[in-house]
């Protein structure tokens, strides 16, 4: 018989772990296939570098299985929270048995690092560490979904994408849903009323897990979001 | 090559000052520091480097910027020279001798902190010759009108990145046309787009800042 089961799992990989690369940030930046100005290449990596001590990477999830779990195309249960999603999202999670609801972040005194650099310095600094700390929160995602791969591997199940409110057609107000499933506080995050995260560098959302899980592309042929950095 | 000329180019390529090591092809040579200063030396008058140099190169990049040709960093490396050049230009502003082509409140609303996207539309217009009164961001309707009336401004534009923070524009729009119906608010950021902007009052939408700050143009020189 199916117990329902949860359970909380909190990492803290270092920055080197992240495997962060100038390119990387260089084409967030739009400069993807092109050569971006020689003058902003060194203060990229500058402050790459400067990024590594003005970090505190924490990523972490809540897993939910079997009776807590309902997986169907244009809404997904977890526990007693129901997210009415799109299509998009439905597909991505298509035979989950067991959810995570994922947090990651790179700490409070990045969000600092950047109101102090735009009081002292100019907007393109600010603009080059800004967009440093998105690509760092989002290289934390990608750790976390490594790591979430690999310890579900010997059990044969496999991981979906992560999904995240605001993305793929997914409400972002939906964020109060989906940390109402977490510990207060989780790895040290809040939300605000406008379901923006604090710090301001953190991601967050869900990833399916199952035997049947297939690991798509996201959908984005599929999806009418205008604005969204997935498909880059 | 013009003075002037030189001038433009260094704003659109964003070559502050002759210590400036970009770009490559104008190392060493003078930047938009010493040619402003060149110029009113030489007697050219203050508007028509705003409106031949500083004007010309910010549209150059704002275009550039439109058709995807250049990015962020490029556009943000020409305001830095523009307000290189600004500085020397600014006690004729003060002094009424250089006009603003006007004023415009600006700020990122209420709920949201996120404030990139507005600080390089302020840069544009600033570099197209408007005086930009920059409200910051988490900006309550209150404040918006508050500095509506106290700059005389017929111009607001609201910024948001979240869809949960651009539904407060709608009240913000609302507060403001209740007082002065005559105020233009025009609204921009990630999530939004035409239709959103139509349905919650606003004048328009513009995705870029080249749009706006043509689109602001076409107002003032009709008007």
């Amino acid at each position: 018989m199916n117990t329902p089961t949860v359970q909380t799992v909190i990492n803290n990989p270092r920055f080197e772990e992240l495997e962060m690369k100038e390119q990387d940030i260089l084409e967030a930046m739009g400069y993807a296939g092109l050569d971006a100005p020689g003058y902003i290449k060194p203060l990229v990596y500058k402050y790459i570098a400067e990024a590594a001590a003005k970090v505190e990477i924490t990523c972490g999830y809540v897993l939910f299985s079997n009776h807590d779990v309902g997986v169907e195309k244009k809404c997904i249960t977890c526990k007693n929270v129901n997210f009415d999603v799109d299509d998009v999202i439905g597909i991505h999670l298509r035979g989950a048995t067991e959810l995570a609801i994922f947090v990651a972040t790179i700490g409070d005194e990045f969000d600092d690092w950047i109101g102090d650099l735009s009081e002292e310095t100019d907007q393109l600094t600010v603009f080059i560490v800004d967009t440093i700390g998105s690509e760092l929160a989002e290289a934390a995602g990608d750790w976390l979904e490594k790591t979430l791969a690999k310890n579900f591997s010997s059990a044969q199940k496999k991981i979906s994408n992560r999904l995240s409110p605001g993305y793929c057609n997914w409400d972002v107000s939906d964020q109060h849903k989906l940390f109402s499933l977490l510990p207060e506080n989780f790895c040290g995050i809040k939300l605000n009323k406008s379901a923006m995260m604090i710090p301001r560098k953190s991601i967050s959302g869900i990833i399916g897990i199952g035997e049947n899980v297939k690991r798509l592309d996201y959908q984005c042929n599929i999806c009418d979001m205008e604005n969204c950095y997935k498909p880059r | 090559m013009e003075l002037l000329d030189k001038l433009a180019e260094c704003i659109e390529l964003g070559k502050t000052d002759k210590n400036f090591p970009h770009p490559p092809h104008l190392t060493g040579k003078d930047g938009a520091r010493e040619l402003t200063n060149q110029a009113l030396e030489e007697g050219v008058h203050p508007g028509d480097i705003l409106k031949k140099s500083l004007m010309v190169g910010m549209n150059r990049i704002g275009e550039k910027f439109a058709e995807g040709k250049a990015f962020i960093p490029n556009l943000l490396i020409s305001a830095k020279a523009m307000y290189a050049a600004m500085e020397y230009l600014k006690p004729y502003f003060d002094t009424g001798e250089v006009q603003h082509k006007g004023k415009m409140v600006i700020g990122t609303v209420a709920g949201d902190m996120h404030d990139i996207g507005k600080n390089i539309v302020k840069m544009v217009l600033e570099g197209d010759g408007w005086k930009v009164i920059d409200l910051g961001t988490n900006v309550s309707a209150e404040k918006f009108l508050e500095a509506v009336d106290e700059n005389k401004s017929k111009v607001v534009g609201l910024s948001a990145l979240l869809t949960t923070t651009m539904m407060n524009m709608e009240a913000i729009i609302k507060t403001i046309k209740s007082h002065d119906k005559s105020v233009k608010i025009f609204v921009g950021g990630a999530p939004l787009s035409s239709e959103y902007a139509d349905k919650i009052g606003s004048d328009g939408y513009f995705p870029d800042p080249h749009g706006f700050q043509k689109y602001l143009n076409n107002l003032t020189s009709a008007a």
